[in-house]
């Protein structure tokens, strides 16, 4: 669709305000139809027409580079200092159809932001070194906001873990589940831990200056956590600011609502999580602290696990595996649950009467970052520091007939 | 965390060397041209052949890129309002953007920036080269039709068929080439474990990951479990270094020699640099004749240590000393990223009153 027809339908799909070329002249390089405007597109492209198509082939063909095409029209965004050509133009392809100059942002626009398009007659003739007739080295403007559609706020902080209520004084991890995927980038900004007293307790948190945010691929969840500097005794910042957790002490984490979801909305509200600080964890995890009850052969009843502490969440969702005697994994489905203190999976198809083992890879920790292998935090006169060597520890265990 | 160039001094001038005399780098093998799939883009470090690698943390991967910059540039490069123009550019606020990492290429001496455009669900990761071009310092580098190779970053294994996704993901905090090889710290989502790996490049098929273990200071006990945030790797006295910058603060020296897939190696602890704090960053290069790294602090002012005394720095044996001698810089302040411009400056990211600006500050200065 080219010519007025085409013309009339951008106008009809655009959503903004144009001014007018002032008036046409009538020599050899006038438009050929009706005044020139400039058009914003709800897709952020932006058009200039009518233009004289015999100027704009020889411009086109003159293929002017970034700056020249910029000097002839540029897209800015709108800021404080507006008006100020300082401001860079928007980054964008620029082409020519008929009697019509496009140029297409390469990025979609973004909401709230007001964007100016000016086109510079003159610019156009002098890249072919034509005098334009006065009226058509005149500038036009046109300004248009985009206002994305907005929808009520949604989203919601599901869980945080570890859902105790009582933590060690140690603890190293904190997980935050959203029920859908959030920004990123600023997230400090809005998760903040407080003392009993209401004060701010700084530095609890390890964030590299802010850079690192650790996001599983959906960003709905969220990994906090604590100074391992802090927690790991005879390091620098251990010395000098102790551990960020004190015992016996009431802590709130709040996730403040201002905080964005993916889709730019803020929380629906804001969530505090209450705890408790008990003493340091310095024991490993062992598997014959562990009390499991073995299903019935036939059934799909659950084999269920009973911790005597609260182990890490996630990974008791990665870590453990049900296998038989020949190491295939039965499949099924695990759930954790009495705060992270059981572990319970059912599996797809009824167990059958033969030696199955729990395969419990040794990276599993608790809440203090202790794993089967060895302590987080090591010093020396620590009894116990070291656990198994091996990758994985199978417990057997056979369903009973 | 690593912000800027991790090519080590004597790549950059044999880079610049060989560019000067007559394109002579071998073509990097085992690359195609084409589109290559990215989920997003944060840490980089230029190769020889104008590589480019970056690392995709969504994406769990490596990607390796020939940039082709034609331009030669020389001296210093400045952009005063560098988060404003980036987000002029972009079409966004300047709160809309995150500047992820910083590199300079080893030819046109340009600036190259990860960005990523908006936040979450919309969020779109672009290249950019800051330029010395006064009315359009601000270009995109497009990433496709490019030659371009990826290694992936393996997670641990989900063999779980049922499982609805894998929430593991490994956040590459830092990445370096020496030797043909692609050096990657990576800290995990969920497990408190030290990650450091190797892709020999051209990228093949194997990756080694080697666990670099640290004594505990004060009371030499190994400790392998702490995650690296920020590396560089350097010749010194003719011996080659990885000098890393850890989680909880001590900057640690490994003989490179000494990593051999599979085996742990124990590096010297030689700087505490104290509470509440991450070095973001290590940059070295030659000051006043003699090799240096500068230490780039979140919390903490810039530092200097002289690349000899890492060499030979005793293991701390308590946290009571800070270790190795180091000049604390009371300017500039505000350095947030560095890399090495050339043989006279350094650019930074330095946060001003006004915003972000890139700066060009003579290394004879720090």
């Amino acid at each position: 669709m080219t010519g007025p027809l085409a013309h009339a339908a951008q106008l009809l799909s655009a959503a903004c305000a144009f001014s007018l070329l002032a008036s046409c002249g009538g020599s050899a390089d006038a438009p050929e139809s009706g005044p020139a405007a400039v058009v914003f597109r709800t897709s952020g492209e932006v058009s200039v027409y009518p233009l004289s198509r015999a100027v704009l082939t020889e411009v086109e063909s003159s293929n002017p580079s970034p700056e020249e095409w910029q000097r002839i029209l540029s897209v800015r965004v709108e800021t404080q200092a507006s008006g100020d050509r300082a401001v860079l133009p928007l980054l964008g392809t620029y082409t020519v159809a008929a009697d019509t100059l496009y140029f297409r942002p390469r990025f979609p626009p973004a909401a709230g932001i007001t964007y100016t398009a000016r086109f510079d007659g003159a610019a156009l003739y002098a890249q072919v070194e034509r005098e334009p007739a006065g009226t058509l080295a005149r500038i036009a403007t046109a300004t248009w906001r985009y206002d994305a559609p907005a929808g009520a706020p949604s989203t919601f902080v599901r869980e945080v873990y570890p859902t105790a209520d009582v933590v060690p004084m140690n603890l190293l991890r904190m997980y935050i589940e959203f029920s859908a995927p959030m920004s990123s980038g600023r997230s400090y900004e809005f998760v903040k831990l407080y003392g009993e007293d209401g004060a701010l307790v700084k530095d609890a948190f390890f964030t590299a200056g802010d850079a690192v945010e650790l996001w599983d691929p959906e960003h709905t969840r969220l990994t906090i956590l604590f100074d391992p500097g802090r927690i790991k005794r005879d390091l620098k910042p251990h010395e000098e600011l102790g551990l960020p957790l004190r015992a016996g002490k009431q802590y709130r984490l709040v996730i403040d609502s201002a905080w964005r979801d993916a889709q730019g909305r803020p929380l629906v509200r804001s969530h505090v999580k209450r705890f408790k600080v008990g003493p340091l964890d310095r024991v490993l995890v062992r598997t014959a602290d562990w009390r499991m009850t073995a299903p019935s052969a036939e059934t799909r009843d659950s084999l269920v696990l009973v911790f005597p502490e609260a182990l890490d969440r996630a990974l008791l969702t990665r870590l453990l595996t049900v296998r038989d005697s020949s190491g295939t994994r039965i499949g099924g489905a695990a759930a954790v649950s009495e705060r992270e203190t059981r572990w319970a999976f059912a599996p797809t198809d009824p167990w059958r009467g033969v030696s199955h083992a729990l395969h419990v890879d040794s990276e599993l920790e608790d809440l203090a970052g202790n794993n089967l292998k060895r302590l987080f935090d090591v010093a020396p006169g620590d009894t116990g520091a070291v656990g198994t060597n091996a990758a994985v520890v199978r417990v057997p265990f056979q369903p009973r007939r | 965390m690593s912000r800027g160039n991790r090519i080590s001094m004597g790549l950059v001038v044999a880079a610049a060397v060989a560019v000067s005399i007559a394109w002579s780098w071998p073509e990097p093998s085992g690359m195609t041209v084409g589109n290559p799939a990215f989920k997003s883009l944060g840490q980089m470090a230029f190769g020889p052949g104008n590589v480019l690698f970056i690392g995709d943390n969504t994406g769990a991967q490596v990607l390796a890129v020939e940039i082709a910059d034609q331009a030669r540039g020389t001296g210093a490069i400045n952009l005063a309002g560098l988060d404003a123009k980036v987000a002029q550019v972009l079409g966004v606020a300047p709160a809309d953007l995150q500047i992820n990492d910083l590199a300079v290429h080893p030819a046109s001496k340009n600036v190259y920036l990860t960005v990523t455009r908006g936040a979450g669900a919309s969020a779109v990761p672009v290249l950019l080269r800051v330029t010395r071009n006064a009315e359009r310092p601000i270009e995109e580098v497009p990433l496709t039709n490019v030659k371009y190779s990826t290694a992936a970053i393996t997670n641990a294994p989900a063999d779980d068929p049922s499982a609805r996704r894998n929430p593991r993901t490994s956040t590459i905090t830092d990445i370096a080439f020496a030797d043909g090889q692609v050096w990657v710290a990576g800290l995990s989502n969920e497990e408190f474990a030290s990650s450091f790996r190797r892709f020999s490049f051209p990228f093949g098929k194997t990756m080694e990951t080697s666990t670099l273990e640290i004594y505990h200071v004060s009371h030499r006990a190994s400790e392998t479990r702490s995650p690296v945030t920020s590396f560089t790797i350097q010749q010194i006295n003719g011996k080659k270094y990885v000098v890393a910058g850890y989680t909880c603060t001590p900057i640690v020296a490994f003989d490179v020699a000494g990593l051999v897939p599979g085996k742990h190696v124990v590096g010297r602890t030689v700087a505490e640099l104290g509470a509440g704090n991450t070095p973001t960053d290590l940059v070295p290069f030659k000051r006043d004749g003699k090799d240096v790294i500068m230490v780039v602090n979140n919390r903490r002012p810039l530092m200097r240590i002289d690349a000899s005394d890492v060499a030979t720095g005793q293991a701390l044996t308590t946290p009571e000393v800070a270790g190795i001698a180091r000049a604390t810089l009371e300017q500039p302040t505000g350095i947030t990223q560095m890399a090495e411009l050339d043989a006279t400056y350094v650019v930074v990211v330095q946060r001003g009153a006004n915003g972000l600006d890139l700066k060009s500050i003579a290394k004879s200065a720090l």
